[in-house]
């Protein structure tokens, strides 16, 4: 009797034996790295006038005026076990962009990185025409939207920054003209930006994000789905003292507004439809850069300290007709302009164009649509 | 819900087969004398959905919970010859098999799914899976008596799959959307995304038996059954969980004979 339990002990304690091992001691050797990201960028500081930022597939760098970028070795910090082509240190002619190619750790991943070095000095008035580069990376499906730029000069050019990034996550499939901000034939004159306020579905609402306002503005996006707001990295170098923002724009609310952000800033899940118009916003903001200060974002990009002067256009009205905006910059209470500052790059320029007034805080109407052509930031003759 | 109904179905038997023990009636002692016996068993198991062996995308298992599942089953059994010492056994057996893991994963494929809308690619990071199924399952045992108190049994099972869920969330990492090159998609500082894989499940299933059983009193027996899948939880072309999880169970319980 006793060795029959003892049996049957023996038996279990088999089993427990067998189940934990089964769960516990298999933990495997790790994998090879499957990412291809370039994680860092350094180019001689004496010849940059901003910190690169590392967008999804791209660098810009912007460069100071004297800059030869006929001979430019950057270096780069890859993933682990990553190898990039053409090599790090490599001197290459940045005259027109350069294009490197990153190959996973286990070889079976490559991504390209397209790398831009720019001068973004512009004559005291300068002419926004909105010009469409194209779809960005047509052989991508997630990256069918169109990019709008600016030509600076013979060979500078300066392309505006959009939410796009973020919203072709929820947008597979989706034609560039169905994205937030994209390009439009019928403009003022000639091709003109157009902005629409878009529904990102319940996966951009489980992500935070229910609507994507369609914006254009100067300045980088790197998407950051833990806070939205901080995705918009407002602001380029600029080195006049900005008087006017002019331009024509053409707006038509969305036909229901919804709140999903409450005026405490809590989150109202699923929204709360209100009887008002949206409106459009359009503004540019002229900020002084500090140390850790190179641009502002979708959180402080009114409010922070560093301001110097706003122009913001306050009473949009909807209209089918193109309608004229001419707003004046408006020193900040105690702020002034030091001529060495602006000298030496020293102060940036955001210019912003929204198609919901509060989009960034996810209010507004889905269709609520916003034309912009013609734009002129005009600025003191030194 | 599911495992509260399963208890009150246990509970109900074990009351039942009290009464019954007290008026046995002739049907049942008729069955006995031509070397039938009828068991129900109540238990309850721990094991969990796993993959053998763990994919390399596992770094770390971080907890792990068996949960609650019990297990009924009825069962009758022919016994063969005048020895008995073999017998051949099926009935019907209706059971949870469930856990919660924490694991910390890298470039792990998943989903995250929200509707019709859905963002696939690699995640790495923690992910929390909790899995809890109730299968109405139809055993095939051969028995072998070793003593006259102690038998062991086998055979194969067959289960189709009353009501599952598989769910979960990820958090503290990133998703790289589509591929391992795509855009990243950082989840910090407690911001997690769920993923809900119920309606993927596969609905039927086999695998293999191995149990025990310890008669400890006339009526009573001590059993413990291991239930080995030979199927992964999610069918063959369900692509977004690369690799395949097996059910293994491991049961205890209390059975009454008749």
């Amino acid at each position: 009797m006793k060795n029959k339990s003892k049996n049957l002990y023996l038996i279990i304690g088999l089993y427990l034996l067998s189940m934990s091992t089964i769960f516990l001691s298999c933990i495997r050797e790790e994998a090879l790295n499957t990412e291809a990201d370039i994680v860092s960028i350094k180019i001689p500081k004496d010849l940059l006038k901003r910190t690169p930022i590392i967008e999804d597939t791209q660098i810009i760098c912007n460069m100071d005026v004297n800059a030869d970028l006929t001979s430019l070795a950057p270096e780069f910090t890859i993933t682990e076990g990553a190898s990039i082509m053409p090599k790090s240190g490599t001197k290459l002619d940045f005259t027109n962009p350069q294009i490197y190619t990153v190959t996973s750790q286990d070889g079976k991943w490559q991504k390209k990185y397209t790398i831009k070095c720019i001068k973004t000095e512009t004559a005291n008035n300068f002419h926004f025409n909105f010009f469409k580069e194209g779809v960005m990376d047509e052989n991508n499906p997630d990256n069918k939207f169109h990019i709008i730029y600016e030509k600076i000069d013979a060979t500078n050019t300066l392309d505006w920054s959009s939410g796009n990034k973020g919203y072709s996550i929820l947008a597979s499939g989706k034609a560039p003209e169905e994205y937030p901000t994209s390009f439009s034939e019928n403009g003022y004159k000639g091709g003109c930006a157009k902005l629409v306020t878009r529904s990102t579905g319940p996966l951009g609402a489980m992500f935070g994000s229910p609507m994507a306002a369609g914006n254009i503005f100067t300045g980088k996006f790197k998407l950051n789905i833990a806070n939205a707001l901080k995705s918009t990295l407002f602001g380029i170098e600029y080195k006049h003292e900005p008087l006017k923002l002019t331009g024509y724009y053409k707006y038509k609310s969305g036909k229901e507004y919804k709140q999903f952000t409450d005026s405490d800033g809590n989150k109202i899940s699923g929204g709360k439809v209100l009887d008002i118009k949206d409106e459009c916003s359009i503004y540019a903001v002229f900020f002084e850069i500090t140390d850790g200060v190179e641009h502002l974002d979708g959180e402080n990009i009114l409010t922070h300290k560093n301001i110097i002067s706003i122009a913001k256009l306050e009473n949009s009205v909807e209209s089918d007709d193109w309608k004229k905006f001419d707003i004046d910059f408006k020193l900040k209470e105690g702020k002034s302009i030091d001529s060495e500052k602006l000298k030496n790059g020293k102060y940036n320029i955001a210019i912003v164009f929204s198609s919901s007034k509060d989009g960034d805080k996810f209010n507004g109407a889905v269709g609520s649509t916003l034309y912009i052509d013609e734009v002129q930031l005009i600025s003191k003759k030194q | 819900m599911r495992k509260i109904i399963i208890l009150a179905c246990l509970l109900g038997i074990i009351s039942f087969s009290t009464q019954a023990q007290n008026d046995r009636n002739n049907t049942i002692n008729k069955a006995l004398e031509k070397g039938w016996t009828i068991e129900v068993k109540a238990g309850l198991s721990s094991g969990g959905f796993s993959p053998i062996p763990l994919p390399r995308e596992i770094r770390s298992i971080r907890s792990y919970s068996p949960g609650f599942n019990a297990l009924l089953e009825c069962q009758i059994t022919k016994w063969i010859g005048s020895k008995a010492k073999w017998g051949i056994s099926s009935g019907l057996i209706i059971e949870n098999k469930g856990m919660e893991t924490k694991a910390r994963v890298k470039s792990y494929h998943t989903e995250i799914i929200n509707g019709k809308d859905k963002v696939s690619g690699f995640w790495t990071g923690n992910v929390k899976t909790n899995i809890d199924a109730t299968y109405i399952t139809i055993p095939l045992k051969a028995n072998y008596k070793l003593t006259d108190r102690f038998k062991i049994s086998f055979g194969p099972y067959f289960s189709y799959l009353l009501d599952g869920t598989f769910d979960g969330e990820v958090s503290n990492g990133y998703l790289r959307v589509k591929n391992p090159t795509g855009q990243k998609l950082s989840f910090e500082n407690g911001k997690s995304a769920k993923y809900d894989f119920s309606n993927d499940m596969r609905e039927f299933m086999y695998g293999a038996l191995l149990g025990c059983s310890w008669q400890s009193f006339k009526h009573l027996s001590v059993f413990s059954q291991l239930s080995w899948g030979y199927q992964s939880i999610f069918p063959n072309d369900f692509k977004t969980i690369s690799f395949k999880m097996y059910p293994i169970y491991l049961a205890f319980g209390l059975s009454y004979n008749f």
